[in-house]
């Protein structure tokens, strides 16, 4: 793997990506998005108002106060909600599906063998049992886990697990690939090692990913652009650009001021909105 | 070596319990017209086995059993997934289920011989009843504690509502189901010997209760250890099927 040398850009905010071509085509559209869920306490506004437009082949991450309405968003694109309002689109559809979802949390199913997980797409889909072999081998070989194909997740280590989902989802051939949190039940090593595996896998893909998360520092190592969120009902408070070459490794971007700088912004963007959502009232800084 | 020791501590308290017992017996320190030997109950299990038509009765019993399983345990498993898949199907019937439930499965045989008479049919029908509400009642839950982000990973994928549940409800209430089965086991095995007692010339429970009858205390007994042992083999039969089924829970 290519180590990158950092490159520091002249400012740190509104500049285009150096990955992204200027005119990057869009991918998703999503316009005056609305979600309200009836509960038993009333209704809930977990979505009011958002747009976004996320470009053809960029890695989008988002940050946002916890409860704020992230998953919501995900689950909206991938089908999972109806919006109550607005609209989602994806746009220059290729493939099988519009969305594939790596969730939060344990999505494997115990039952199946490590290869049939990561085959279950293809197996929903239709596919024929040598075909669905295949894929589940070529994408196990990408993950880095080919020897592990007749295992049962419950054999398997947290990271090998979301290695595996990861996987599933990159077999499900979809325009857009979702991923929410996939990292944060994860140790400290195991996330960063995975953050740089993510990178690889994905490579010159072209894949267009959203990516949800807890950490600051990861939305902005892995993201050609974060998008901060409100506090509920969420809405895009920011966008920032990450123009910074690929691979990433935190181990040397840690000490990139531009980088740090960056990360900071996105910090006092996102603290604001969790103070806001604690004590009803804008922090002062 | 640690299996080996597990063994046989477990061992040791039914040995000593028996040797006690034979002991006691043979020194007339219990009266063996109510507690015989067991060397004796042996040897008349033995020849109840050789010539007198025991295994007969076995097989008769199991054959009740297994069939009053398969009408009871099918329904209760469909009916069970369709409560734990749809809510106005759990909103209709749950009530009711858990109205019927608790009765003890013994008190309706007599309805159930005035109803059924005292042929084949009102025996599965006891069977089927005692296992019926337990399977349906184990499905059900079973579904509903299967992780709601699996049904979405299928239903992400569009999934169709079948491939849904044959991928995702019924793998998910496998273990569940298998837990039923055996706790339904014991039940329908209670309630074989018990409708046998009252309402069958044929089957382990009706020998013990001829036994009961001419005071054969000795046969009285071998027929217990006969339950036993069937007890004991379908359980082992079940535990076999369930490392089959459920092959991601082995070595666990
Ligand atoms: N099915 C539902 N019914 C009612 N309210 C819901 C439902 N799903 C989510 N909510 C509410 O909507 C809001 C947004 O939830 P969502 O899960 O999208 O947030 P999130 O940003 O992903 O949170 P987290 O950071 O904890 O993952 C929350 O207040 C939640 O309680
Ligand atoms: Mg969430």
């Amino acid at each position: 793997m290519a180590r990158s040398s950092l490159q520091p850009s002249p400012a740190s905010q509104p500049v285009t990506p150096m990955e992204q071509p200027p005119a990057a085509a869009l991918k998703v559209r999503i316009a005056g998005l609305a979600k309200r869920y009836q509960s038993a306490a009333g209704p809930v506004d977990a979505i009011a108002g958002l747009d976004l437009d996320v470009r053809e082949g960029e890695f989008l991450t988002v940050v946002g106060p916890s409860g704020c309405g992230k998953s919501t968003l995900l689950r909206i694109l991938a089908g999972l909600e109806t919006a109550t309002g607005g609209a989602v689109e994806v746009l220059d559809r290729r493939r099988r599906l519009p969305a594939a979802v790596v969730f939060q949390g344990v999505s494997l199913f115990p039952w199946l063998r490590v290869e049939d997980n990561v085959a279950y797409p293809l197996w929903v889909a239709g596919s024929g049992r040598r075909r669905r072999k295949e894929a589940a081998r070529a994408a196990l070989e990408r993950v880095g886990l080919g020897r592990f194909a007749r295992a049962y997740p419950n054999q398997l280590s947290e990271g090998m697990r979301q290695r595996v989902a990861i996987a599933r989802a990159l077999v499900a051939d979809a325009d857009v690939l979702l991923m929410d949190e996939p990292f944060s039940a994860l140790d400290e090593p195991t996330r960063l090692l995975l953050q740089e595996d993510l990178q690889a896998i994905l490579g010159k893909s072209g894949q267009t990913v959203i990516f949800v998360t807890h950490s600051i520092d990861e939305a902005v190592l892995l993201g050609d652009r974060v998008a901060v969120i409100t506090a509920r009902p969420a809405r895009v408070r920011a966008l920032y650009d990450v123009p910074f070459p690929r691979p990433r490794r935190y181990t040397e971007v840690r000490h990139d001021r531009h980088f740090n700088d960056l990360t900071v912004e996105v910090w006092e963007a996102l603290r604001e909105e969790v103070a806001g959502g604690i004590r009803a009232a804008p922090a002062e800084s | 070596m640690e299996r080996l020791r597990t063994l046989l501590l477990a061992l040791a308290a039914p040995v000593l319990l028996v040797l006690l017992w034979e002991w006691a017996a043979r020194t007339g320190r219990l009266d063996p017209l109510f507690f015989p030997a067991p060397s004796a109950v042996v040897q008349t299990w033995w020849r109840l086995v050789r010539s007198g038509g025991l295994l007969d009765d076995v097989r008769v019993s199991l054959v009740r059993l297994m069939i009053g399983f398969a009408l009871g345990a099918v329904p209760g498993v469909l009916l069970g997934m369709a409560m734990g898949l749809w809510q106005p199907v759990r909103a209709a019937l749950l009530s009711t289920v858990v109205a019927l439930y608790p009765i003890p499965r013994i008190a309706i045989l007599p309805l159930v011989l005035v109803v059924f008479g005292i042929g084949e049919s009102g025996k599965l029908f006891m069977i089927g009843f005692s296992v019926f509400f337990l399977m349906l009642l184990q499905t059900m839950a079973g579904v509903r504690d299967i992780p709601p982000v699996m049904l979405d990973v299928a239903r992400s994928l569009r999934a169709s509502r079948l491939r849904q549940y044959l991928s995702v409800a019924w793998p998910g209430a496998l273990p569940a189901i298998f837990t039923g089965i055996r706790l339904s086991i014991g039940f329908a095995l209670i309630v074989i010997v018990g409708t046998e007692f009252l309402a069958s010339k044929q089957g382990v429970g009706a020998r013990i209760w001829l036994a009961y009858q001419i005071l054969d205390i000795e046969t009285l007994y071998a027929g217990l250890v006969t339950t036993a042992l069937m007890g004991w083999g379908l359980n082992l039969a079940a535990g076999i099927i369930e490392r089959v089924a459920l092959p991601w829970r082995a070595g666990r």
